[in-house]
């Protein structure tokens, strides 16, 4: 039987398979996707190849990536109400999900001034694209997520009469391409690289 | 079947003592507690037994009725398990929420009796391809509180040993076969439950199988392994449930020690069923 | 009483009173022995050989993740769906849902009631739930969806190989890749049958007296850890017990590495 001891590290193989040891790390191995640690030791927790030395994991697919608290996620709005809008999640970080995810944006977390004044029929509409941040798992199904930051917000949207594209003209405003007519938006200020906190 | 919801300290004090060998109740790991069977108490059926361990109280009523075969097996006679789980043995059963439970309690034991042959259910065939036996036990679980398949698979051998099936006559030959049936209602045969196993059901706890869970200690652990075992010590059938894992040493010292566990307490059920005043169809 | 027809209500059925006509067989085979005088089986095995493993990954669409093994004629497909929310109540620990169902004409007589689907899900997903990091997916579920397309023997060998294939091409993370192998014995052990198919299966409908009992175990090769066992029939003692126990696993380690040699040709 070729099967590798659990005690000997896979330096000679470089495919491993969850429950593999991977070599030791100077790296904390704590807060990776794609690694455990158990009595000491590193082992992988998905099927992939070992790059290098520091035993990072190249996944044979990408590792399911759950929101967590302070990550950027892409969402689709489903419907707006006076409170909340309900969204869904269709990625996270740079990872799209199998499956969407719901969410949720409440009123008091659209934008961080003014919070009171607030109408969410102004800030979203339904299949808008819209850029927000986990800020915890929620008690029901959905995640609860923020806009309250400039470079959150709707990141694209459309008119849904005739489908033409909206253009962002100002900080809480879309203007459409083809009818010029303006709506009313919490718009995002789009940076290449939003830190994931 | 982890009802209850326990807190760290409890946790952590039910495992302490399983480590130190000595549990909540005093037992240590190896220990069954006592248990309370009765025998023949239920006049409208052919065999009864009620067992009662700490509070977990089962009801077993068996009745023997003629049916058709299976066609499978068409010179053998049929044993159908029922097993009820009311609103009554725990409010956690309300509505239908018991009927999972139930129909899983009486597939385990079907599976126990089917495959391990104790019954010899060639003797209950009547007309092969025609007539059979077909011996339903139904169970009732009056009170639910840990240890319920153990308690069932003990109640249910101590019912079986107490029924009495009528003796019938086959009168005629070929397709004109006739039942007769003796009017003397003292005429009647017993079912061999000599072979038949129990179920003993080890929890894991920590790092150890215990053998008995208590309600609480039911709560803790991570798997259960429920061994059925016959009064020669042979294991008859292995399931592992829950989400946990073992090792292969915690394996075997489990299953030794269900086989010994299980010969003790068939040995007990015996004694019981002999000591016991014999109640007449 | 669960009658024997609940299992298929979904489907139209032929009236109540139908049998199979090979039930009306009045001479039964005659020669059931498992061996032939060769010391092969009537395969052309010998006892400790297993039957050929075909796997493929990737083979329905819209879910996470899929795979189909066979296992000689054992054909199980395996589809993994979510992790997506739970209908059940909010859990830090992600759930995971086994759901097993066999074809209708997956089995030689009748397909197994609606009641031992259950117990064979629960089985399974008992058996696999330890391996799976369930942290990983906080409030969500995972499903794992079994469809038994052909029972030769060995099914639950061939749906748990089936489920850990699919999960390792999920991207869901995980402390091992269970493995599985089901041996079925005579009586004291003295023979022991590796991956045995249908007929060398015990049964009660089988009147095969070589065969007592069969026992499959589900291991987790890497950890050495034992996540399922579920044996069927008599075994004289608890040596007998854990000399089949270790039939099982040697088997569950050749399985393992046909497993990992088809994830690696994948990379």
């Amino acid at each position: 039987m070729a099967v590798t001891s659990k005690d000997t590290p896979l330096t000679s193989t470089p495919f491993v398979l969850p429950g593999d040891k991977l070599p030791p790390n100077s790296d904390s191995a704590n807060n990776r996707t794609g690694v455990y640690v158990r009595d000491g030791g590193t082992y992988s927790s998905i099927c992939g190849k070992v790059t290098d030395s520091k035993s990072t994991v190249k996944p044979l697919v990408p590792p399911f990536m759950c929101p967590e608290k302070g990550n950027i996620v892409l969402c689709r709005v489903l419907s707006v109400s006076q409170i909340s809008a309900k969204v869904e999640i269709i990625s996270v970080g740079s990872q799209v999900l199998k499956e969407p995810l719901m969410g949720i944006i409440r009123r008091e977390e659209v934008r961080a001034s003014e919070k009171d004044k607030v109408s969410l029929f102004q800030s979203f509409r339904p299949c808008d694209i819209v850029q927000a941040r986990v800020l915890g798992l929620g008690e029901g199904q959905a995640y609860v997520l923020t806009t309250a930051e400039s470079e959150l917000g709707v990141i694209l949207a459309r008119k849904l009469c005739h489908g033409g594209r909206m253009i962002p003209v100002s900080w809480c405003e879309y203007q459409c391409s083809v009818t010029g007519k303006r709506e009313k938006r919490k718009v995002a200020k789009v940076i290449n690289n939003i830190s994931s906190n | 079947m982890a009802d209850r919801i326990l807190s760290d300290f409890e946790i952590s004090y039910i495992k302490q003592g399983v480590l130190a060998d000595m549990r909540s109740d005093g037992r240590s790991c190896r220990d069954y507690r006592s248990f309370e069977l009765r025998s023949g108490i239920v006049s409208n059926t052919s065999g009864s037994a009620e067992i009662k361990l700490e509070r977990t109280n089962i009801l077993v009523g068996v009745k023997a009725e003629i049916g058709q075969p299976n066609p499978l097996n068409p010179n053998k006679g049929r044993i159908e398990f029922f097993v009820d789980c009311s609103a009554l043995a725990s409010p956690k059963f309300e509505g239908r929420r018991g009927e999972d439970l139930g129909r899983n309690l009486a597939h385990r034991l079907s599976d126990l009796y089917e495959n391990s042959n104790c019954i010899d259910l060639e003797s209950l065939s009547i007309i092969p391809g025609q007539d059979c036996w077909i011996i339903y036990v139904d169970a009732l679980v009056l009170e639910y509180s840990g240890g319920v398949l153990d308690c069932l698979s003990i109640a249910v051998k101590g019912a079986l040993a107490n029924t009495k099936i009528p003796k019938l006559t086959v009168i005629g030959e070929g397709e004109e076969q006739e039942i007769e049936i003796s009017d003397n209602p003292f005429d009647s045969t017993s079912i061999d439950t000599n072979n038949v196993p129990v179920f003993v059901s080890l929890s894991l706890i920590g790092n150890q199988f215990i053998v008995d869970a208590s309600h609480e200690e039911e709560a803790c652990s991570l798997c259960q392994l429920s061994v059925g075992v016959n009064h020669k010590g042979s294991i008859c059938s292995i399931l592992k449930e829950g989400a946990g894992s073992f090792k292969h040493r915690q394996y075997n010292e489990a299953i030794s020690l269900a086989s010994e566990i299980g010969v003790s307490v068939i040995e007990k059920i015996t004694l019981t069923n002999n000591t016991a005043p014999e109640k007449m169809l | 009483m669960a009658g024997a027809g609940s299992g298929r209500r979904n489907r139209y059925l032929a009236p109540e009173a139908t049998r199979n006509p090979l039930l009306c067989l009045k001479e039964k085979k005659e020669d059931n022995s498992i061996l032939r005088s060769n010391q092969l089986r009537q395969d052309g095995r010998s006892c400790t050989d297993i039957r050929p493993v075909s796997i493929q990954s990737g083979i329905v669409s819209h879910v996470t993740s899929s795979a189909y093994i066979e296992l000689g004629d054992t054909k199980v497909l395996c589809s993994i769906l979510g992790p997506r929310h739970t209908q059940k109540d909010f859990n830090l620990e992600g759930q995971v849902l086994c759901q097993v169902k066999f074809a209708p004409f997956s089995c030689h007589f009748q397909k197994p009631s609606q009641q031992e689907e259950k117990f064979m899900s629960s089985i399974i997903s008992e058996a696999i739930v330890g391996a799976i990091r369930t942290e990983t997916f906080p409030k969500l579920e995972t499903l794992v969806n079994i469809v038994v397309l052909e029972n030769d023997g060995s099914m639950l060998t061939a749906a748990i190989l089936c489920a850990s294939i699919a999960l390792a091409t999920s991207g869901i993370e995980m402390k091992d890749l269970p493995t599985a192998c089901t041996v079925s014995y005579s009586d004291k052990a003295s023979n022991i049958y590796y991956d045995p198919t249908i007929a060398e299966e015990y049964s009660t409908a089988n009147e095969n007296k070589d065969v007592i009992g069969y026992k499959s175990v589900v291991y987790l090769p890497l950890l050495r850890e034992i996540s399922g066992v579920y044996q069927v029939g008599v075994a004289e003692s608890h040596s007998v017990s854990s000399q089949l126990l270790e039939a099982c696993i040697e088997g569950g380690l050749r399985y393992h590495e046909r497993v990992r040699q088809y994830l690696k040709d994948l990379a």
